[in-house]
């Protein structure tokens, strides 16, 4: 087992010190994902505007002042709707979130540090955590600042004073005696010269007693997704096929020179079989195929808002493509003689496999009969896996299809790779 | 050490290797001396399993088929071709080769100073052998074969291209090998090396063993008689002779010797004399 280590780790080593091997591994494939992502559709990064539908189920004129504000803040991009509607757009991916205002909104709105506060809920899509985070923090934001503008007209605000008082003392008699001194001195302060002057200071009365401007419940509804994201959705799955193709020309080519060099006679004399040398060259080749697959895709989360969407099912995928490849590499290795007859036959064989696959253009602009015939190359299998990961939303069993696919091409090429090396 | 009987290999209808038999004693060295294309290399590859033989026998000492696992421990080969990687580092190299026999830690440390020592590539050993001339490499290629401390070393032409320096530090590690009582196979067409190093030499030629023996018994059973040449009265005279002291002597009786000097046999006729052709035809 360490031999077939020592094999991995050789030719890892050498891999990482050809420079056109990682050139055409690491930097070519997050050009093409780059310069093609741009062209088709540009950055998705979040967008500091956050499309929503506004919802007024309450209808009062606290409500309608809620969603007005609402409506005009530079935060989002908000349009008025019916429950159905709004949720209808969370669904379809048109809105990032439903904004609905609860009955008895306004009412709420009314009773300061006592009583229900104001109840809004939040329908988004559960995948979008950040966003999800942000909008919460804006609309307590946005509760907030309705404190703020109690302060700012302290004789509207008196008559919501002595309105939260009555209703304290009438419902629970004696039993918030801290509060009902409170607001009574709120009621007191806010008819004075100074409140009426803006000096009050807003938040110092928020934070004393366990009461919210705002009650906000986040609720998923699960979006359809009808295509990608952006442009990097499709554009980051074909990099990684073209960083698998820097792997396959690489790793095909340490083949056929070990052999041409004679480095191969070398293993064979030593104690090693010759499946431990296979494995140990295969064992190379899948990890540098794997490891690119994870950098490339690595780039495309951290700086290209890619969000894959079940990360158990791309780890499947990425697995399933790298073993494929490998047995490509295998079979390629065996059919070259030379080095310059696998820089002549790794291309001829691997081009017309990328260009039908899926790795040129993308399969979703494909034609019918293109898509059809482009069933014949493992690197659409590759490309649907991944994609099916990243934003198609497979299911564990729409995800078998394309890596048992994978998996067969492995075992196949494999095998006939592995009994040409040894003719 | 190594025994070769009735060896055949072809390549389609080009025999490569004709009912070859030869046996190698331990602790010596023993040369095969032979044109390009005479079967050199590829009775090296069939004694070290890499070739199968269409028909015949390889016997390593007492662990019998050189593919059996506890007889690739006692072998070591240095290819013709230089089997080293470009991109590693002569340590990263004999490290590596040290690691497929399973040497670790200490003692993979010891072999790999141990030979860079021998071949006389301390002061490169961090330097990728991408920058190393040609006979540098053909140090390490020897280098990577003798790591494991085999018993039996294979050496394929280890000389090919390379300058005087790097010849001279070869010959001395083979000495070494020697001394250390390793049995060495060497193969060349340099009949320089084979008198200068070889207890016995194996004239090949054809895939056949046309002649083995010590290098004495060659050029005496096939060297023919030494030349006498000298210039007499202005005339040059070349007479094969066995004892030219006698036939000196006889020419001065005649006239006066202005100069002479005797041509002993060499493995050059000794191959002419057994194929009709000179080594380097």
């Amino acid at each position: 087992m360490s031999a077939v280590l020592a094999i991995a780790l050789k030719d890892l080593r050498t891999f990482t010190r050809t420079r056109s091997a990682l050139f055409f591994t690491f930097i070519w494939p997050l050009c093409v994902a780059v310069i093609f992502g741009t062209l088709f559709g540009g950055s998705n990064q979040p967008s500091p505007k956050l499309p929503i539908a506004v919802v007024d189920e309450d209808g009062s004129a606290g409500s309608r002042a809620f969603a007005e504000r609402l409506l005009t803040r530079d935060s989002f991009v908000a349009v008025r709707a019916t429950r159905a509607e709004a949720l209808e757009a969370v669904r379809k991916g048109q809105r990032t979130a439903a904004v609905i205002l609860r009955p008895g909104f306004g009412v709420a709105s009314q009773q300061l540090f006592a009583g229900t506060p104001p109840e809004v809920q939040v329908y988004t899509d559960p995948s979008r955590q950040a966003e999800r985070g942000m909008l919460e923090g804006l609309l307590l934001q946005q509760g907030a600042e309705r404190m703020q503008a109690m302060f700012a007209n302290p004789a509207g605000s008196q008559q919501s004073v002595r309105d939260s008082l009555s209703q304290l003392r009438a419902r629970q008699p004696g039993q918030q005696p801290g509060l009902e001194a409170f607001l009574g001195q709120l009621d007191t302060f806010l008819g004075t010269p100074d409140a009426r002057a803006g000096l009050g200071t807003p938040g110092a009365a928020g934070s004393t007693v366990a009461w919210q401007p705002l009650t906000v419940t986040m609720e998923s509804v699960q979006r359809q997704r009808t295509g990608p994201r952006n442009g990097y959705d499709v554009t980051f799955p074909q990099a990684m096929l073209w960083a698998i193709f820097g792997c396959v020309m690489t790793f095909s080519t340490t083949f056929v020179s070990e052999r041409v060099r004679g480095t191969l006679l070398r293993l064979q004399v030593s104690p090693l079989s010759r499946s431990a040398i296979l494995a140990g060259k295969s064992l190379a080749a899948l990890l540098a195929i794997f490891l690119v697959e994870c950098f490339v895709l690595a780039v495309g989360v951290a700086f290209f808002g890619v969000r894959p969407g079940s990360w158990p099912l791309l780890l499947a995928a990425i697995a399933c493509a790298s073993a494929a490849f490998v047995g490509i590499i295998l079979l390629l290795a065996s059919l070259a003689r030379t080095e310059h007859g696998i820089g002549g036959a790794g291309p001829a064989v691997m081009m017309p496999m990328f260009l039908i696959g899926g790795a040129m253009i993308p399969l979703m602009v494909m034609p019918p009969w293109m898509v059809q015939l482009s069933s014949i190359s493992p690197v659409k299998w590759a490309i649907v896996a991944f994609e099916g990961a990243i934003w198609r939303d497979f299911s564990v069993v729409e995800m078998v299809t394309p890596c048992a696919i994978l998996l067969a091409v492995a075992a196949a090429t494999f095998a006939l790779g592995v009994r040409r090396q040894r003719e | 050490m190594l025994t070769l009987t009735n060896i055949v290999k072809r390549y389609g209808s080009r025999v490569a290797v004709d009912d070859l038999s030869l046996a190698v004693h331990p602790g010596e060295i023993l040369g095969l001396l032979g044109p390009n294309g005479a079967g050199k290399s590829t009775t090296m590859h069939v004694a070290v399993g890499l070739l199968r033989a269409d028909s015949g026998t390889v016997t390593i000492g007492e662990h019998g088929s050189p593919t059996a696992p506890a007889a690739r421990r006692v072998l070591g080969l240095a290819p013709q071709s230089l089997a080293v990687y470009d991109l590693l580092t002569a340590d990263e190299n004999l490290r590596f080769f040290g690691e497929l026999y399973g040497l670790a830690g200490a003692a993979l440390r010891a072999r790999v100073e141990w030979a860079l020592t021998l071949v006389g590539l301390q002061d490169r050993r961090r330097d990728r052998v991408q920058g190393y001339s040609g006979g540098m490499k053909r140090r390490l290629n020897i280098a990577a074969a003798l790591l494991h401390d085999p018993q039996l070393v294979l050496l394929d032409e280890p000389t090919v291209g390379v300058d005087p320096q790097s010849r001279n530090a070869i010959f001395d590690s083979i000495v070494q090998l020697r001394q250390a009582g390793r049995t060495v196979v060497y193969s060349t067409h340099y009949m320089e090396e084979a008198v200068r190093l070889c207890d016995r030499v194996a004239i090949i030629d054809a895939g056949k063993v046309l002649a083995l023996d010590t290098v004495d018994g060659l050029l005496r059973a096939h060297g023919g008689s030494p030349v006498l040449r000298a210039r007499v009265a202005g005339e040059e005279i070349a007479i094969e002779t066995r004892d030219p002291l006698t036939e000196l002597n006889r020419l001065s009786a005649t006239a006066p010797v202005e100069s002479f000097r005797v041509d002993a046999p060499t493995l050059e006729q000794v191959f002419l004399s057994l194929t009709g052709r000179t080594l380097r035809d």
